[in-house]
């Protein structure tokens, strides 16, 4: 065997070996710059402030300690922050998930003439603001707004139905500015579907549920990992959507962030909560690795 | 050609050597404050005059967000400051003095600091106060037919699910400021004893709020019905008052209000000392102080400031029976006690509304 690897021409291989890192240092050189600048300094500095003190009313000092940690792990509220957090992240998942799947696996099956255009329509919400889609929920679920306008003018309800300012409002606008992120996470993920799988499975005496079970759901797995992890960092660290829509009344992770930084003035506080938001991202990247190499 | 190219070099030196002459006596200063009307009016009444007054120092207005801002920004150019001076809260210039991010400023060179009012020196020259305001109870004047005079409106049943309480992540200033009133109301008048009766108050009122969280502030939706009675500062009550034409209207209730302190300070390490020092004098003069009441109906802290009738009826700082009935806040123990008199809000007072 030793013969054998030392008969390889030799006088090739070490240049190969030379000029295949270089250029290999030369492509990612760039991007490394532009994460270490606007990523892994920016974070190492938020890790360093989560440790510093603070006296009361947010005056920084220039000791550092651990209870800015210490604090929020012993704190009940923190772990409301994390269930509310947790609830909005998985819920909102499920229900984007439900909404985007058939769009999905109906674009994935209609005929390429229709396609694209219809593939345009169903991303087309990107192209406009988050914020000022929220804006629009607000408008169409206000105490005055279409649906209560609607609803009251129609005599089925005598006052206005509490659709915003709440949970219900949150949930609403997230899996609405979700929905496109979703779809195309999961039109993505679809490649392995083809009409083919089905056909030999309804041959073989499969009915529709069974295909979709055994057949279809196996094959678009991967769009749905993909889909699902997007979904539930992007709405684990929605800030907007909650701020506008909850009302002060839904409170997360991110908005505490926020709050914490901007209006309670307690930077270490607001830098220790991030960093443990940045972990349940990892711990949700770890899971989403094992779930696709199960189905790879 | 060698005698015209030393001519062109020496006029050439001697232009430049006069123009960075006059560059020098010039200074370059940053004012950083709130933004949207308070800067527009704030640079029409005060800057623009002050210019004109000395036109060798130029006032360039950075408008943020709110005093938290200004304060994040101050930390962040801590080493290399890009503005001379601040606007901002009193309790927030405190946490800005404690980390020596403001000058101490000498306030004997300050000719007009002597006429100014002794409500909010508690930081000496590091924080002169600039302008004052007060709490006030805003509402619909459609919902409500007779002005209202009390707090008690917001306990009205009638305004079920029209009441706006701004407690932006589980309360600001006025949410502090809101506990105090409330406790008073409940028959404790020494906040620092307790602040339960106050908050029991406020679970009280919390089913009938609307949000918490107004956008885009309870301004609006006061103006425009979608709720019916809320609370805010009288400056700006009364600015929109004006823009709305009656729509929204402000009272400074009977059992009396508590008062807000805007401050301005020199940042510690940035350029321009002298000229700073000269603007901020001008921004506590008379004549400043008037415009800007006159402007945005702050009250002058300025007490040789002279405010014309029709202004002065509109700012109960300026009203002395308001300013006898004024409820008394030391804002530089506010600070320690900001986490016991906000903890209830996030945990009690909202949550009690869901």
């Amino acid at each position: 065997m030793a013969a054998i690897t030392s008969s390889v021409p030799l006088a090739d291989a070490p240049q190969t070996r030379r000029k295949f890192p270089f250029l290999l240092i030369a492509l990612l050189l760039p991007m490394a710059i532009i994460n270490f600048i606007a990523f892994v300094l920016p974070v190492v500095r938020l890790g360093m402030i989560s440790f510093i003190e603070s006296r009361s009313g947010g005056v920084l000092t220039n000791n550092y300690t651990l209870e800015n940690y210490v604090s929020f792990f012993t704190d009940s509220f923190s772990f409301e922050l994390v269930a509310n957090s947790l609830t909005l992240g998985f819920g909102v998942t499920l229900i984007t998930l439900c909404c985007a799947y058939p769009i999905a696996l109906f674009l994935h099956r209609v005929s390429p003439k229709w396609r694209n255009m219809l593939f345009v329509i169903t991303v087309s919400p990107l192209l406009v603001s988050s914020v000022v889609r929220t804006y629009g929920w607000m408008v169409i679920l206000g105490d005055q707004g279409v649906v209560n306008g609607i609803l009251m003018s129609s005599g089925i309800i005598d006052s206005p139905l509490r659709l915003t300012n709440n949970t219900l409002g949150v949930f609403i606008g997230m899996v609405e500015v979700l929905i496109p992120y979703m779809a195309l996470s999961l039109i993505a993920g679809f490649g392995r579907l083809e009409n083919v799988y089905e056909e030999a499975a309804a041959s073989l005496g499969a009915n529709r549920w069974t295909r979709f079970r055994r057949v279809i759901l196996p094959l678009t797995a991967p769009g749905i990992a993909l889909g699902c992890l997007l979904c539930f960092v992007l709405s684990i660290s929605s800030f907007i959507t909650p701020k506008l829509l909850g009302g002060g009344r839904v409170f997360l992770l991110a908005t505490e962030i926020y709050d914490q930084a901007v209006i309670q003035l307690e930077w270490p506080t607001a830098a220790a909560i991030s960093v443990i938001v940045l972990i349940i991202f990892g711990l949700a990247l770890a899971v989403y690795s094992r779930v696709v190499k199960r189905f790879d | 050609m060698k005698r015209i190219s030393t001519r062109v070099l020496s006029a050439t030196l001697f232009a430049a050597t006069m123009l960075s002459g006059a560059y020098a006596n010039a200074a370059d200063i940053t004012v950083m404050g709130y933004r949207g009307p308070f800067e527009e009016n704030y640079t029409k009444a005060v800057i623009q005059p002050f210019m004109k007054a000395h036109p060798d120092i130029k006032v360039t207005y950075y408008g943020v967000q709110n005093a938290a801002n200004s304060l994040g920004n101050m930390r962040a150019q801590r080493d290399a400051p890009q503005v001379n001076a601040v606007i901002y809260d009193l309790s927030v210039a405190k946490i800005a003095k404690e980390e020596g991010l403001v000058a101490d400023l000498d306030t004997s060179k300050l000719s007009n600091y002597a006429d100014v009012s002794e409500i909010g020196k508690d930081l000496g020259g590091a924080a002169i106060p600039l302008t004052y305001d007060t709490l006030s109870l805003i509402y619909n004047a459609k919902a409500f037919p007779t002005a209202p005079t009390s707090w008690e409106a917001l306990w009205d049943k009638k305004q079920d699910g029209k009441v706006v309480l701004p407690a932006q992540g589980g309360g600001d200033i006025q949410a502090i400021l809101l506990t105090i009133i409330a406790n008073r109301m409940a028959g404790e008048n020494d906040y620092k004893k307790t602040i339960d009766p106050g908050v029991e108050k406020l679970v009280e009122v919390a089913p009938r709020v609307q949000t918490w969280e107004p956008k885009p502030d309870a301004y609006t939706l006061v103006a425009n019905g979608t709720a019916t009675v809320s609370i805010g500062w009288n400056a700006r009550s009364q600015f929109y008052f004006d823009q709305t034409e009656g729509r929204m209207s402000s009272v400074g209730p009977t059992e009396g209000t508590a008062s807000q302190i805007n401050v301005i300070s020199a940042i510690e390490k940035a350029s321009e000392a002298e000229a700073t020092q000269t603007f901020i004098n001008y921004a506590i003069s008379p004549e400043a102080q008037a415009a800007f009441a006159k402007a945005m109906f702050y009250a002058p802290v300025n007490t040789k400031a002279v405010v014309d009738e029709a202004t002065a009826k509109r700012i109960p700082m300026m009203d002395p029976v308001q300013r006898e009935k004024l409820i008394p806040v030391d804002w530089m123990t506010i600070g320690a006690m900001r986490e016991d008199i906000l903890q209830p809000w996030r945990r009690k007072i909202i949550p009690a509304g869901r």
